[in-house]
């Protein structure tokens, strides 16, 4: 076998595990899409059906203009009424604001642990502990002391549950971007006549910008598409999206996928377009530390 | 006054590692002094202390008659150039040069003009919309430089600004810095490890070990006399050929034994027995290419000959696979393995003792035969 007829194997493997991978990735989201453009026999049928046909709006008028009355599985309860709208403002108010939250403390804290080692190695790697144990063993306890609270089903409640459970994410992340920044930049600007806090916001700041981009995204991903504690420490006031897209899981009609779907896309967007949005930054972020700086 | 007064300073690190030990030293206004030692010696922790970028355990730092210990760095009215330069680099070369002014408020028609005459006295006004990144080593070395310049500090701290460069670049931009300091007349402190970098820029040498001052002085008087093995070691390319050996008293005649070589002594020669390192510069052993020995020539046999051009560097076996250096004119024609005689220049033998320290010739301690 000639080097050349190696190298052209060896691209063909490589784009064949490449296609593979990518037809795993893509295709959840495409019948995703596909589902929520179907008509409520075309959801199950076999053999599937690939391509809507007709394409209808009707998921999605039902889901987001209407009001879909659903109701939970065989025990006979009051119908929920679900309001997409309101779950999508609760959605963006909790996790932007716990994202915000977030991102701004462990900033503060990486800082800290980066520059003047407010935390040692251990601490730092307890701090991630807070993430190995499963939520829910923190939600029963959490439940019991944010009644007593009066914090049960509210924006306060759920972005301080939020910022919490995603700021061991924000301090590890952030403290990697600012490790990379030589600790000189800060001493010559304060050489130079800057405080120590001006030093940070005006040299460090700026040259983690994309790492702090990519962090918020990030964390904004985790709150925003979170489950169990929305499912647990939520009732209706302040109930996100995806608990709400539990709720077509157990109809009594079924399984309501067409329906889920449509809100499924309501889900996924907001985050696409910031992805889209900022995806300069995250290269940069993503790749920090990649390049030399000066 | 950029006058510099360190009195009893000293620096002890987390877990109990001193890097600066009970230090006093007085640095002259106008003075170009350079602190130079090993790496971990102590001299870029002085430096960073005087900068107020590191806090002393104990002891004061004077700027002029300000006692300073308690200021910010930004109040001690010092400029500093890092090893690693500290440009922002995300700021336009014109915006760091700036960024003192900028920080000290000034007004920005005011700032521009500083801006444009720090760049014009470093020859980089072509530069100011560039940034960093896009620099090369020299011109970001001139960049930090004017940066540095902009605010007119009293004191100006170099921390091995050179170390980056390569080594054309670098006895340029050496060349440059010491024009600055002529131009200039301010304080200047520039730590290195580099003894020619040392020896070419100062007019004081400061060199240190283990975070003490070992010998403070102009750079000849540190070349020529130093106070003990290491300084002796340091300072020279090569460096000084140090023996050790003992001395010997037979019938009134010293002599100095290491190993199967044997170098008769005349003249004054430190009155002691025992064991001592004998060390002699590679420049002052005279090579004496005759076929016939000269009378009292010690003999060797070349082991090395490393061509330098200008000079060649001769390793002379003496013992068991141990070499001296001697330096000779680059048109010597001398083969590795043939054998020459050699002699030391009697007035240009230093000693020293088992204590590292320098053996001179009226010293009389005890034991004296």
């Amino acid at each position: 076998m000639t080097r050349q007829t190696r190298r052209q194997l060896s691209a063909v493997a490589r784009h064949a595990v490449l296609s593979l991978w990518l037809i795993v990735t893509v295709f959840p989201i495409y019948w995703m899409v596909a589902t929520a453009f179907k008509l409520p026999e075309q959801w199950l049928a076999w053999p599937p059906v690939w391509f809507p046909s007709p394409p209808t709006l009707e998921n999605f008028a039902q889901v987001w203009v209407g009001t879909s009355v659903v109701s939970s599985g065989d025990q006979v309860l009051p119908p929920i009424s679900l309001e997409p709208l309101h779950g999508l403002r609760n959605s963006v108010v909790i996790a932007g604001t716990a994202t915000l939250l977030s991102v701004a403390f462990g900033l503060l804290l990486a800082y800290g642990v980066s520059r003047y080692q407010i935390l040692s190695e251990r601490r730092m790697f307890n701090l991630l502990m807070l993430r190995m144990m499963p939520p829910i063993v923190i939600a029963i306890p959490l439940v019991l002391w944010y009644s007593t609270l009066h914090l049960l089903d509210t924006w306060v409640g759920m972005i301080v549950v939020y910022t919490i459970f995603t700021l061991p994410y924000s301090v590890w992340m952030t403290k990697s971007f600012i490790d990379e920044v030589p600790v000189e930049l800060e001493q010559a600007a304060q050489i130079l006549g800057a405080s120590k806090l001006r030093a940070f916001a005006i040299i460090v700041v700026p040259l983690i910008r994309s790492g702090v981009v990519a962090t918020c995204l990030f964390i904004l991903i985790l709150t925003w598409s979170e489950y169990l504690l929305g499912l647990v420490m939520t009732a209706a006031e302040a109930q996100t999206l995806p608990v709400q897209l539990s709720k077509f899981e157990g109809t009594q009609e079924g399984r309501q996928f067409g329906l889920q779907s449509a809100l499924s896309i309501g889900v996924t967007i907001p985050l696409i377009v910031i992805g889209l949005l900022i995806h300069k930054h995250l290269v940069r972020g993503f790749s920090f530390g990649m390049i030399r700086r000066r | 006054m950029g006058s510099i007064r360190l009195v009893n300073l000293r620096k002890e690190f987390a877990g109990g590692v001193v890097a600066v030990e009970n230090t006093n030293l007085i640095i002259e206004e106008g003075e170009f002094v350079v602190f130079v030692g090993p790496s971990g010696c102590g001299k870029t922790t002085t430096l960073r202390m005087i900068a107020g970028l590191e806090e002393p355990t104990s002891g004061q730092i004077y700027i002029g008659d300000r006692l300073v210990n308690d200021l910010e760095p930004g109040q001690r009215d010092i400029g500093m150039v890092f090893q690693n330069l500290a440009l922002f680099p995300h700021m336009t070369v014109a915006d760091n040069i700036g960024f003192g002014p900028r920080m000290q408020k000034m007004e920005p028609k005011e700032r521009r003009r500083r801006v444009a005459d720090a760049a014009r006295m470093v020859h980089i006004e072509p530069l100011l919309l560039k940034l960093p990144g896009q620099l090369s080593g020299g011109e970001a070395q001139r960049v930090a430089v004017a940066r540095t310049l902009i605010t007119e500090p009293r004191v100006f701290l170099l921390d091995e600004p050179l170390s980056n460069l390569d080594a054309k670049l670098r006895k340029e931009m050496r060349a440059e810095i010491d024009r600055l300091h002529q131009n200039l007349k301010k304080t200047f402190i520039y730590v290195t490890h580099d003894q020619e970098e040392a020896m070419t820029l100062a007019d004081r040498i400061i060199v240190m070990r283990y975070g003490r001052i070992e010998q403070v002085g102009n750079p000849l008087d540190i070349y020529h006399n130093p106070v003990n093995w290491f300084v002796a070691d340091f300072f020279g390319s090569p460096s000084m050929n140090l023996l050790k050996g003992e001395f010997r008293w037979e019938l009134g005649a010293a002599s100095f034994r290491a190993g199967e070589l044997c170098v008769p002594l005349s003249g004054p020669v430190p009155k002691r027995e025992g064991a001592a390192t004998l060390g002699i510069r590679p420049e002052h052993i005279d090579i004496h290419l005759e076929r016939v020995p000269r009378d009292g020539d010690l003999r060797a046999r070349v082991a090395l000959v490393e061509p330098l051009g200008k000079d060649t560097l001769l390793y002379l076996e003496y013992g068991d696979s141990k070499n001296l250096i001697a330096i000779v004119e680059g048109h010597h024609y001398v083969q590795a393995g043939s054998w020459v005689g050699y002699s030391f220049r009697r007035d240009r033998i230093y000693f020293f003792g088992p204590d590292e320290r320098r053996l001179l010739p009226e010293e009389a301690p005890s034991g004296t035969p």
